[in-house]
């Protein structure tokens, strides 16, 4: 098992650094400079701008201060907003993503086990139809189609109607921003509904296959009650492969609420990405994707390892290597 | 020979006919044999929502092909006639802020997001099927060499390097579609090494090489039949997935770039004249959404079809 | 929580109540938000005074009514039931009056107890499209940095209403005979928001900041028209000749030409002062965060949310606080265009700025639409190096191909104006009018399709080429409407020349990087006035040095002639005559086509008053506004 733990950190730095380095020097290639305006400007004036984001430095010199720095914690100064650094902006934008994230998969991984149990109990019946219908529409329709559609339908619709009837300004489903629990309810249910309809399409089929294994036919010899089939036989052994599902989506997730955080202003991590990266922010371009990257491969790993620790199968098999 | 034995010898004749011992047919069966092809295209003939799916797709795939020889022109402006709604003489689908037709546009979205979606899972195939038939079949150091560095390729997330290639590449077709290659192909390419090295152990194969079938026969009899079916339903999985990809880099502006258009542009320059202007968002979301459902039905209905032991 | 001693009761009973009815009040105005970050630091006090109240109702039983109210409007129900407990002891008596009094509150959401309120705090709302790059007034960049350091900090002079340059931080100036000496006199009855006196030295070390690179490089153009300060940049000279020194109260600063708009520049954010005790110590981090930041204006900022929040208070120490109305502002950084006017049909911002495509929605909701010019003017810059772009006659064709009219109402659709030459409207002139009303329409080359034509043919000829050889390179921001722009120009040169244009928009730092690299035919600019003067817009084609990289820029001895003429004219008359004059040279040559002045639509809430728009920094100048119950 150590072995096997410290081969999976190898293979995670190696990726980080594989990652640093690649994403260090695509960003070298860009033909962009950091913006000053339609000014003509002196030569002095533009070499001290460049001396200031170490842009006169020769690029390996550069790539190594970078690495340094990096290893330091210091993921240099964001060449947009003023002199701010970038870690400071991690520090602060990071935990309002992780938030969104974390309500996002909490709402997704709950309600997906609860439908697809439910569905695969009732398999071939109404609910079941209905719920595996709902699913499939609920991958297919992409998040910022779905949030722009939502924000205005129950943002603007739907809370204008309500105002319009109670004559009051309570704004039901605010529109944007992150303040208190009500502007987090539609930025949730779009970021998780993906999540949600894919959990749960996952366990109705594994808890199918489940079904039909012969521990539980013999769990029914014995006399045991359905409800102690379900929750001590079929559950523990549907979960397992759901659980390396639920691993890879908070990848997804963290990616997905990029163009949640756009629309709904919310001040996540994900804005200042995708912003930097239209702005040609490149130092925060490149400090954000390794944080992100840095962050998922983490993540990651502690799912590989659980997932060594919940299935005791796994653990034989690699015992047995 | 008795006569008892020959009387008895008269007596089965008469009440049975004598096979002739060339013409005995002990193996074969009496009803016709349905091959694996004609057995899941019944399966899936059957499946009538997996059929209106791919009846949809049909569809709108001729509605983007075929309809840009109609409509082909979809960045002529009219600044004269900028906003007209849907149902307004010659623009049937109404204008855009610069007056540019929007059924022309969404022509051209539908070609483009689905040439998309189709060339990029085909080259992911290919590679796919190149890299993983190597890994699985030579096996040893070689595979673990390559899978170990499939491994790497997967653990970055895959969004993060695509938005970084994007900027650093200039937006357009060819780029987008390399981008969204170079993190595709690791998905298909495990499926088809652990396709190979499954069949390599299974017992049929071995079975047909102990009857002494020769290794063509045994490749294209047993071991592609097998193997198609999980990859062409990964196959079709994986387009509504890229397309999915495509519109959202295109959503946020590092995609297809404007004045050609994507689902994923149109959407987002729809979004822009929410409220007043509110078909501009939803017709091509409702057009992108319903193909991504179409997909994603034809995909469970083609993994009925062609994957049995997944049937539920 | 402790009970109230006797003796505290009734100052502190009163505070109270103070504090709820006025909560009160501005809940019943709809800023519900605001009234819940007062509830949650208050909450203590109000269900204190609620108890106190309850005991007392006979007296005032209203009140009581109406502080169950805001705590039912403003608390979550879990919170009060907490509270409910926490209260000493509360008699089942009070209890169920409290159960009663909420579920009244339930039953009225419109408790007419508005007119008991004493005197409200003024809170205005307002909404910016992105977050300030900085609160470093000689760092940022952008509008919004312009916005909010325009309000946080007191430059030497101030515009007034009228735009003319008054005093701020100085109570008076004299200028030198030969215009190149100014001496200000700084008021000493300023203040920096932490109670440290404002000085003259403050705007000697805020300038000095940039020439020692400490901080604002990218201004550093801005500050050279200050002697020796080009030289001490480049590290040729020492900061002590700098021509900008402090003694006592008298802030002195020579520059190296004259400038008759001088004391205006000094309005642009590159020339605040900053307290330079305060600033050391935080180094390159002076204005990222609220704690790094410190304000001598009307306002200072109390906390910044990052991409959410600014909120700035009334400084206590600006010397004119007495005039200053407002006490508190939010600024919500909101970038989505429709949300912002979501939020202000809710009421929950005063004053919003859209394009023209919303126009429709506000005036269809009955809010009234109003614009403004903001100064900012929008051409194509030629590249004068490529032989195409180069071409006068072909320059000419291009600018009688655009119908500048229909350009505007068709593509644009917002407040703005067809061009009537280099200079916006908006941009002060003289006697009392507008540069642009002063001098007439300057644009010689309007919409004519067959001059269009003529013009195109004859630089074809002296070219040597076919109109389909030609393909025209036209770059851009991409943001809206320069997109749009450019995708219309576009497609109106392709149409009317048979010529093929490549539009491109491109992303801030590609856009710099080709633009320093000159690698376009045309360039969309909007380029902005910096200091309210005609000769922020052309005072770049005054004897231009020769570029390093040896690009052919635009040299006119007539041009020169004009300007040197408006430099040192003393009659404001006829110096911005003497512009018109260059403006007209400048549309004869035409470096730059011009095609429309940006014009922006606003609207404010009938509540708010005194909004002023300038067509300069800080374009939206809340310093003189006032909140109207």
């Amino acid at each position: 098992m150590l072995n096997y733990v410290l081969k999976r950190i190898g293979i995670s730095l190696l990726t980080v650094f594989f990652i640093t380095t690649l994403t260090y020097f695509l960003m070298y290639s860009l033909p962009g400079k950091p913006f000053l305006g339609d000014r003509d400007l002196p030569a002095s004036v533009i070499a001290a701008v460049n001396s200031k984001y170490g842009l006169d430095l020769p690029m390996h010199l550069r790539y190594l201060k970078y690495l340094s720095n990096v290893i330091k914690g210091d993921f240099g100064t964001s060449t947009v907003y003023t002199n701010r650094d970038i870690t400071s902006i991690i520090v602060q934008a990071f935990p309002v993503s992780a938030s969104l994230g974390l309500r996002a998969l909490v709402f997704g991984v709950i309600g997906g086990l609860l439908f697809g149990i439910y569905s695969a109990l009732h398999h071939n019946k109404l609910g079941d139809r209905l719920s595996t219908v709902a699913a499939i529409i609920g991958v297919s329709i992409p998040s910022f189609i779905l949030g722009t559609m939502l924000q205005y339908l129950l943002g603007v619709k739907f809370s204008g109607w309500i105002k319009v009837m109670f004559n009051t300004k309570y704004q039901l489903f605010p529109l944007a921003r992150w303040e208190s629990f009500r502007y987090t309810l539609i930025p949730t249910f779009v970021l998780g509904l993906g999540s949600l309809a894919s959990v749960m399409r996952m366990m109705r089929s594994s808890m199918l296959d489940v079904v039909n294994q012969d521990y539980i036919k013999t769990a029914k010899a014995k006399g045991l009650s359905s409800n102690e089939i379900t929750w001590k036989h079929m559950l523990r052994n549907a979960i397992t492969p759901v659980y390396t599902v639920i691993g890879g989506m908070v990848g997804v997730v963290v990616t997905g609420s990029f163009v949640i955080e756009n629309i709904f202003s919310i001040p996540g991590l994900g804005k200042y990405f995708v912003n930097s990266v239209t702005s040609n922010d490149y130092s925060m371009t490149i400090g954000l994707t390794l944080f992100f990257s840095i962050f998922i491969v983490f993540v990651n790993l502690i799912v590989d390892l659980g997932y060594g620790l919940i299935d005791p199968r796994v653990r034989l098999e690699r015992k047995a290597r | 020979m008795t006569n008892a034995a020959a009387e008895e010898r008269v007596a089965i004749d008469a009440d049975f006919t004598r096979v002739p011992k060339s013409a005995r047919r002990a193996e074969h069966v009496e009803r016709a044999t349905i091959s694996y092809g004609r057995d899941a295209l019944n399966r899936l003939t059957c499946n009538r929502v997996a059929l209106a799916a791919f009846g949809f797709l049909v569809l709108v795939a001729l509605f983007g092909f075929a309809g840009s020889y109609f409509l082909p022109n979809y960045t002529k402006q009219d600044l004269y006639r900028t906003f007209l709604p849907p149902g307004s003489p010659g623009r049937i689908l109404g204008t855009d802020e610069l007056g540019r037709d929007l059924l022309a546009r969404l022509i051209r979205s539908t070609k483009v997001s689905l040439s998309i979606g189709l060339i990029v899972s085909l080259i992911n195939l290919v590679i796919g099927l190149i890299y993983g038939g190597i890994s699985g079949y030579f096996g040893g150091m070689t595979d673990i060499l390559m899978m170990r560095f499939v491994e790497i390729v997967t653990s970055i997330p895959e969004m993060i390097i695509l938005l970084l290639l994007l900027t650093v590449v200039s937006n357009g077709m060819p780029t987008l579609i390399l981008a969204l290659c170079l993190t595709g192909w690791t998905g298909m390419a495990r499926l088809v090494r652990a396709q190979v090295l499954q069949l390599r152990e299974n017992e049929y194969v071995l079975a047909a090489r102990v009857l002494g079938a020769r290794r063509l026969r045994i490749i294209l009899r047993h071991m592609i039949p097998n193997a198609l079916g999980p990859i062409v339903v990964r196959f079709a999985m994986s387009i509504p997935g890229v397309i999915f990809a495509e519109s959202f880099l295109s959503y946020i502006g590092l995609g297809i770039a404007i004045p050609d258009a994507s689902w994923g542009n149109l959407a987002q320059l729809g979004s822009n004249q929410f409220p007043n202007y509110i078909w501009l968002f939803f017709i091509p979301a409702i057009l992108f959404s319903l193909t991504m459902l179409a997909f994603n039905l034809l995909g469970d209905g083609l993994r009925d079809a062609l994957d049995p032991k997944q049937r539920r | 929580m402790p009970p109230l001693s006797e003796k505290s009761y009734t100052t502190e009973r009163r505070d109270y109540d103070e504090l709820a009815m006025l909560l009160l009040t501005v809940s019943f105005r709809g800023k519900t938000r605001n009234a819940r970050a007062g509830a949650v630091r208050g909450q203590k006090a109000q269900f204190c005074s609620v108890a106190e109240s309850a005991t007392d109702k006979k007296r005032y039983p209203h009140r009581f009514f109406a502080q169950s109210i805001i705590i039912y409007r403003h608390t979550e129900r879990r919170f009060i039931m907490k509270h409910l407990v926490n209260i000493n002891k509360p008699s089942k008596r009070f209890r169920s009056i409290l159960v009663l009094a909420l579920a009244l509150a339930l039953v009225s959401s419109s408790w007419g107890f508005a007119q008991a309120a004493s005197a409200p705090e003024k809170v205005l709302n307002i909404a910016i499209a992105s977050e300030p790059s900085t609160l470093d007034p000689n760092a940022g960049i952008g509008e919004t940095w312009m916005f909010t350091v325009g309000h946080l900090y007191e430059p030497v002079t101030r515009l007034d209403t009228s735009n003319e340059a008054v005093p701020g931080s100085a109570l008076e100036w004299t200028v030198s005979d030969d215009g190149l000496t100014y001496v200000f006199t700084i008021r000493d009855d300023n203040g920096w928001s932490n109670g440290a006196k404002a000085t003259a030295a403050d705007f000697e070390y805020g300038v000095k900041r940039i020439l020692q690179h400490k901080s604002g490089e990218n201004w550093a153009s801005l500050v050279f028209d200050i002697k020796n300060a080009a030289q001490i940049f480049a590290g040729a000279l020492p900061v002590e000749e700098a021509g900008i020194k402090a003694e006592g109260d008298k802030l002195t600063i020579t520059l190296e030409a004259p400038e008759p708009y001088f004391p205006k520049l000094l309005t642009f954010a590159p020339y605040f002062g900053v307290n330079e005790e305060f600033v050391e110590p935080t180094g390159d981090k002076y204005g990222t965060e609220a704690s790094l930041t410190l304000s001598n204006g009307p306002y200072y900022v109390e906390s910044w949310i990052h991409d959410d929040k600014l909120v700035f208070k009334k400084n206590p120490y600006y010397w004119n606080a007495a005039n200053i109305n407002i006490d508190t502002i939010n600024i919500y950084i909101i970038p989505d265009e429709n949300t912002r006017i979501n939020l202000f049909q809710n009421g929950d911002i005063d004053y919003v700025e859209f394009s023209g495509a919303k126009k429709a929605v506000l005036e269809s909701s009955g809010i009234e639409v109003k614009s403004y010019e903001n100064g900012r003017s929008v051409y194509l810059d030629a590249n004068l190096a490529n032989p195409v772009s180069g071409n006068l006659n072909i320059r000419k064709a291009l600018s009688s191909a655009i119908d500048r009219d229909i350009f505007v109402k068709g593509v644009l659709k917002d407040a703005s104006k067809p061009a009537e030459g280099i200079i916006p409207f908006g941009i002060s002139g003289a006697e009392g009018k507008s540069f642009r009303d002063f001098i007439g329409d300057t644009l010689i080359y309007e919409y004519d399709p067959e001059k269009a034509q003529e013009y195109f043919q004859a630089g074809l000829d002296e070219l040597g080429l076919e109109a389909s050889d030609i393909t025209l390179t036209l770059i851009s921001r991409n943001s809206e409407p320069y997109v749009t722009a450019n995708a219309a120009l576009q497609e109106i040169f392709q149409e009317t020349f048979g010529i093929k244009v490549s539009a491109e928009p491109l992303d801030r730092s590609s856009y710099s990087a080709r633009r320093s690299d000159y690698s376009y035919d045309f360039c969309i600019v909007s380029w902005g006035a910096d200091w309210d003067d005609a000769t922020t817009f052309i005072h770049g084609f005054y004897l231009p040095e020769v570029t390093e990289s040896g690009r052919t820029v635009y040299s006119s001895e007539t041009y020169n002639e004009f300007y040197r003429t408006a430099l040192f004219e003393k009659d404001p008359a006829l110096r911005q005559k003497a512009l018109g004059d260059a403006e007209r040279v400048l549309m004869e040559d035409l470096p730059r086509i011009p095609v429309w002045s940006e014009g922006q639509f606003y609207a404010v809430a009938d509540r708010l008053t005194g909004v002023h728009n300038r067509a300069v920094v800080p374009y939206v100048d809340i310093v003189w506004a006032d909140i109207v119950q």
